[in-house]
């Protein structure tokens, strides 16, 4: 083992209590992110990927909570390590690495930023609860901030608001208010959705250099396949609340093996699996939250379903080949 | 010879920004400004471009949902008479709604709560007087089972729907009239992968059985790369070329189209490669560059870009916008211009 994981979740789960019932949003994720490396957390809305995530911040509100599981933070190496999933969302110790060291970035950058408060006081606010510099020092480094992340004339757009910016120009604000402290994992959620083509190569790429410069494990939360074939080292399939297949990116496109990571290849427009004409489909749809079904959670869509064994036994997440970690019955 | 279904020339969709004391726009916003094409029976185009490239705007001024400031679209349902919707009053434009339809984006936005699965559906028919009350249910259940939902679903809300369901009510909406024409805004960029493959899916198989026209606005060039016959691409309210999807996609020739492409992911691992960044935002529509619009980002910009309008340069069966193939001028490095298409 070359180095330790920077975050690990162990058999994390997450559930809201509701009136109607308990939803499982994320059920038994496990996972590790090593410095450098870039996991991307891929599957279709609803499927707990930005759950698992929240989770590790201390950002799930009640009537949800972690109810099993532990996600280890390391927060420097040599140092002993801290199970986030214990913390109390308010706690000190939660808060003190939360926007620090374990930093994030939302989807909308149009609603992840306050509108009423200047921009340079948004990245000042961090610097100010995370480092001891004094305010001089802070507009430095804020307005450093903004020129890493490539905003011109920065003193001068540290005193604006954010409607005067565009939406990339959010979103590379958004970067630098995450990255002004250094963080060891920075979780992206969804980072380049919404905005158009041009400007989100632009985006990944800024993350990709800064990734590199700061020795960042990045968790990249998408739906978007061909943003995960182009950026990520090691890919994460999730389906309802689980993690169905874990490989590095090159073999989980050329060889995906879980069925579902088979089927949502196929559906994708020009991933190597795609065909020309019609594109195949998953039959049926996801269910809702509050159903669940006994044994594999997508054996009601699989094709290759075994009956007898995948409507009644979960199976179990395993590493199959020393490349491919599967939670399906095929393998077992 | 049969005159194209849609003949869209020289449309322009100016919006005013400032006005004087006197109600007379001082400033205008050109959210579509020269735009031309041809569009068959039986063929889809994509109108691609990014946020504010106009192609949503064109896309309803066709519908004369906006009124164009100037140019023609032409309209020809039948194969014979040619309307010029952009001159029509409404009253005149009434019978012809029929023959177009749109689909948008947002299928929680574009569906009434309020009103059934056959309401929502069996609305055209009723407004455009068709069948009675009964004849129009049993056409609405033929519809929503053609565009693959239960006809037990008749009764039900919206609300009780997923997105992509959702969609295939609007998609049987606006197949009701049995339209030649269908505008479709972004149809599947609201859904999930898998879905958006079921929903492309069918609008495939309802043009080929029903003879449709899509004009089909999305940003995503896999999408349209999928779906579209012909492709159009547009920049800051400007058509910069358009041509069949082999010819776009294969051999872009205008340097935003190259851009544009190199800088859309593609879901393949092993075609990973160092891409060529296009620095600079899309500009302000109502403050738009002189000469070519696309010049300040433009990697292949010369000092004439910055004054002179290109015009409208045909090349093999397409259109490009750009003074790099206008005539009398060529192509001082063609081996450049090979390396970027291939």
């Amino acid at each position: 083992m070359q180095k330790d994981p920077i975050l690990e979740f162990d058999n994390v789960a997450v559930e809201y209590q509701l009136d109607e019932g308990v939803v499982r949003a994320v059920n038994g994720v496990s996972y590790k992110v090593f410095p450098d490396e870039t996991l991307a957390i891929v599957g279709e809305s609803g499927c707990g990927k930005s759950q698992s995530s929240y989770a590790a911040m201390g950002l799930i509100q009640p009537p949800g909570r972690i109810t099993r599981g532990h996600i280890w933070f390391r927060e420097a190496d040599g140092k002993p390590r801290i199970d986030l999933a214990g913390l109390d969302r308010n706690s000190k110790e939660i808060r003190s690495i939360r926007g620090g060291k374990l930093a994030m970035i939302f989807q909308e950058p149009m609603t992840a930023l306050s509108p009423v408060h200047r921009i340079g006081r948004q990245l000042d606010e961090v610097l100010k609860l995370h480092t001891d510099m004094g305010k001089p020092q802070r507009i430095d480094r804020g307005c450093e901030m903004l020129r890493r992340v490539g905003i011109p004339d920065a003193r001068k757009r540290y005193d604006q608001f954010s409607f005067e910016f565009s939406g990339g120009m959010r979103q590379r604000i958004m970067i630098a208010i995450a990255l002004a402290c250094n963080p060891r994992v920075l979780i992206a959620d969804e980072p380049t959705t919404g905005l158009d083509v041009t400007i989100q190569s632009q985006i990944l790429e800024l993350m990709k250099t800064l990734q590199a410069e700061h020795h960042m494990a990045v968790v990249l939360i998408t739906h978007d396949l061909a943003v995960v074939a182009e950026t990520a080292d090691r890919v994460a399939v999730m389906y309802l609340g689980r993690i169905v297949e874990m490989a590095d990116v090159k073999t989980l496109f050329a060889a995906p093996k879980h069925p579902y990571t088979i089927a949502l290849m196929k559906s994708v427009i020009g991933s190597p699996l795609a065909a020309d004409g019609r594109l195949q489909t998953i039959r049926g749809s996801v269910p809702g939250p509050l159903e669940r079904v006994p044994g594999c959670d997508f054996h009601p869509r699989c094709d290759a379903c075994i009956p007898g064994l995948c409507d009644k036994q979960e199976p179990v997440f395993k590493d199959i080949d020393g490349k491919t970690q599967v939670s399906c019955h095929l393998f077992c | 010879m049969k005159p194209p279904l849609l003949s869209v020339k020289n449309l322009r969709v100016w919006f005013p920004k400032d006005v004087s004391f006197f109600g007379k726009p001082l400033t205008w916003v050109k959210a579509v400004d020269d735009v031309c094409f041809d569009l068959h029976e039986g063929e889809t185009l994509g109108l691609v471009g990014e946020s504010g490239s106009g192609k949503s705007t064109t896309g309803l001024a066709i519908l004369r949902s906006h009124r164009p400031r100037d140019g023609s679209v032409l309209f020809c349902p039948d194969g014979q008479r040619v309307h010029d919707l952009s001159k029509m009053e409404h009253r005149e434009l009434q019978p012809l709604r029929r023959h177009m339809q749109m689909i948008f984006q947002d299928p929680f936005a574009s569906l009434n709560p309020r009103m059934t699965v056959l309401q929502l559906v069996s609305e055209p028919l009723k407004v455009n007087h068709v069948g009675n009350a009964e004849q129009r249910k049993q056409r609405v259940r033929e519809l929503i089972v053609e565009a693959g939902l239960k006809a037990e679903f008749l009764n039900r809300y919206p609300h009780a729907f997923s997105g992509g369901q959702r969609q295939r009510i609007v998609i049987a909406r606006a197949l009701a009239l049995q339209p030649k024409l269908i505008v479709c805004d972004e149809p599947v960029s609201a859904l999930d992968v898998s879905v958006q493959a079921q929903i492309l899916n069918l609008m495939m198989s309802l043009k080929e059985k029903y003879g449709l026209s899509y004009v089909f606005v999305a940003h995503d060039l896999e999408v349209v790369r999928h779906i579209a016959d012909r492709v159009a691409v547009m920049y800051a309210g400007r058509l910069v070329e358009d041509g069949t999807k082999a010819q776009v996609f294969g051999n872009p020739l205008h340097p935003y189209t190259r851009a544009l492409l190199a800088s859309s992911p593609k879901p393949n691992p092993s075609h990973r490669a160092k891409r060529g960044i296009l620095h600079g935002e899309v500009p302000d529509p109502s403050n738009l560059p002189s000469g070519c619009v696309f010049h300040p980002r433009c990697p292949e910009a010369r000092p004439e870009c910055s004054h002179i309008v290109p015009a409208q340069t045909r090349i093999d069966g397409r259109n490009v916008r750009c003074l790099l193939y206008e005539s009398g001028r060529t192509l001082t490095d063609p081996a450049g211009a090979d390396k970027a298409a291939s």
